[in-house]
């Protein structure tokens, strides 16, 4: 055997000696702890400790009204409402997919119906004004998206904003489906 | 001294001490855009050029290490070979959790971030199905969301997920304990709040390998081979950066889970709505492996028992725990011959 391979067996010995000490090491340790006597010891430690944290932190919420500075707990409580605020966007987020998804339900129903898509170039607005009620005689889909999101925006748009407020899907489908059966 | 070769042993220790003298190197190489976050968490996409099948993958990792060992380096990345392969990817990184995020449950993550994220990489995929991949306790939480979800599932992997806690493979009488209400640590996950990365490393280190240095020796062994060092130092990073844990998370799994074994007694309950394993119609693929000291195929196994799928199947890989985390470019053959039938 060459030195140079005498050489690199010492490190390939090396990784292999210490590989067996260390899964021996952790066996004996794990036979030492695996004990319900101290598996009890570190149950008694864990609620010393819990006791010690709760009066370090009452201490300290304590403290910080003297110091006039805000506690971790102050801290958290704020980063709390910018999670609660991206809930709420999170549920307008899903609210406004269901419709989109609607609208797609309806663009196909058109299509099947043979309805003509002549406002494909022209904008519709979001929200129309009473004065817009007068139909243009060549829009059929305009008069039909200005009806749903009537039935829609109905509520007021700032209901929206009420997570318990189930707008959308069922009275959009409804609505595509009388559209629809009228125009069948 | 002929058979000496100073350069390389220069090379081996110079790659040795470079771990502490050189930056980290880069990980996660394959190109991703976000579709979707929410507090700390992003939903990432890994768009395939090659797509040869419809049903995208969506791939849930573990809330305790980070999520980049999936795509670790060119040529040892598990998206990278999904990619590879046709196959489009979604990726839910929980991100790093902190002290304000103490009050997330499991119920949390499993509605208000895994399922919206499924929801969100099907609206954004277009797709009509969706496989669902779990690693670890990433798997975990796929087999329960899988079991309450109202999502087109088709196929679910789980990879190395603890399930099955009826037989506790390590500790076993500190896990007596916790059942018999000798070991409390209610409390003291309440007075913490949220548990900071460092202690989960010492925890999970704690029932793992409480001595570890052989890695250091195996450093040494090859510190000549650059390759093999970048590949030691990206996994080491990731070894050793385990992320915090919010105390009311942990407090759910060791008790519905570690004490209680709810899922597979069928009684877990999930924001009012019963997580029952029979519930799971998908085709199922569950992946242990061999040499895993911390997730022993034990804790998996009998899962597939429980299931209403028609279609599923237990593989038994050689490796450890992260073995099938860290694959090449070409699919590891367990996935190989059985997701992209599949996923047609």
């Amino acid at each position: 055997m060459s030195k140079e391979h005498k050489i690199s067996d010492i490190y390939e010995f090396l990784r292999n000696a210490g590989f067996k000490l260390e899964t021996q090491l952790n066996e004996q340790i794990r036979n030492h702890l695996n004990r319900r006597d101290v598996a009890g010891i570190a149950g008694i430690l864990a609620n010393h400790h819990a006791n010690l944290i709760e009066r370090l932190h009452q201490y300290q919420e304590i403290t910080s009204i003297q110091l006039n500075i805000p506690t971790k707990k102050d801290v958290a409580n704020i980063g709390k409402l910018t999670i609660q605020t991206e809930e709420k966007v999170d549920k307008l987020r899903d609210e406004i997919m269901q419709l989109a998804a609607s609208i797609e339900e309806l663009k196909a129903l058109l299509a099947k119906n043979g309805i003509s898509d002549s406002t494909q170039q022209q904008s519709v607005p979001l929200l129309m004004s009473d004065e817009e009620t007068t139909y243009s005689s060549k829009s059929n889909k305009k008069r039909i998206i200005y009806e749903l999101t009537k039935s829609i925006m109905d509520p007021s748009f700032a209901s929206l904003l009420d997570p318990s407020f189930a707008l959308g899907k069922n009275e959009l489908h409804q609505a595509v489906r009388k559209l629809g059966d009228r125009h069948a | 001294m002929p058979d000496f070769d100073p350069e390389k042993e220069a090379k081996r220790w110079k790659g040795f001490f470079s771990i502490w003298t050189t930056p980290e190197p880069e990980v996660g190489p394959t190109p991703r855009i976000a579709v979707w976050k929410k507090n700390k968490a992003t939903l990432w996409h890994y768009r395939t050029s090659k797509k040869k099948y419809s049903v995208p993958l969506f791939l849930i990792y573990s809330l305790v290490n980070k999520a980049f060992v999936l795509d670790m380096a060119p040529g040892a990345s598990m998206i990278e070979a999904f990619v590879e392969n046709g196959f489009d990817v979604y990726l839910l990184d929980f991100g790093v959790p902190g002290y304000e995020d103490k009050d997330i449950t499991i119920d949390d993550y499993l509605v208000d971030y895994i399922q919206r994220a499924v929801r969100m990489a099907l609206h954004h995929s277009k797709a009509k199905e969706i496989t669902v991949i779990g690693y670890c306790l990433g798997g975990t939480l796929a087999a329960i969301y899988a079991a309450i979800s109202s999502e087109p599932i088709r196929n679910l992997i789980l990879c190395v997920a603890p399930l099955n806690f009826s037989d506790p493979p390590i500790f076993d009488k500190w896990i007596e304990a916790i059942k018999n209400g000798d070991l409390k640590i209610d409390r003291l996950l309440d007075a913490y709040g949220f548990i900071p990365g460092k202690f989960m490393k010492y925890s999970m280190r704690a029932v793992s390998a409480p001595i570890y240095f052989s890695h250091y020796l195996s450093l040494l062994n090859k510190g000549y081979d650059k390759d093999y060092v970048d590949k030691w130092r990206r996994f080491n990073n990731w070894t050793e950066g385990h992320i915090g844990f919010s105390g009311a998370a942990v407090k759910q799994l060791l008790n519905d889970m570690g004490k209680e074994n709810k899922f597979m007694n069928r009684s877990l309950v999930i924001r009012g709505k019963k997580a029952d394993p029979v519930n799971i119609k998908a085709n199922l693929l569950i992946v242990a492996a061999s040499e895993d000291r911390l997730v022993p195929e034990n804790l998996s196994k009998d899962f597939i028992n429980v299931v209403s799928s028609k279609d599923k199947t237990y593989s038994l890989v050689a490796g450890g725990h992260t073995t099938l985390a860290v694959k090449g470019k070409v699919l590891p053959a367990f996935l190989a011959d059985w997701l992209p039938k599949r996923s047609e």
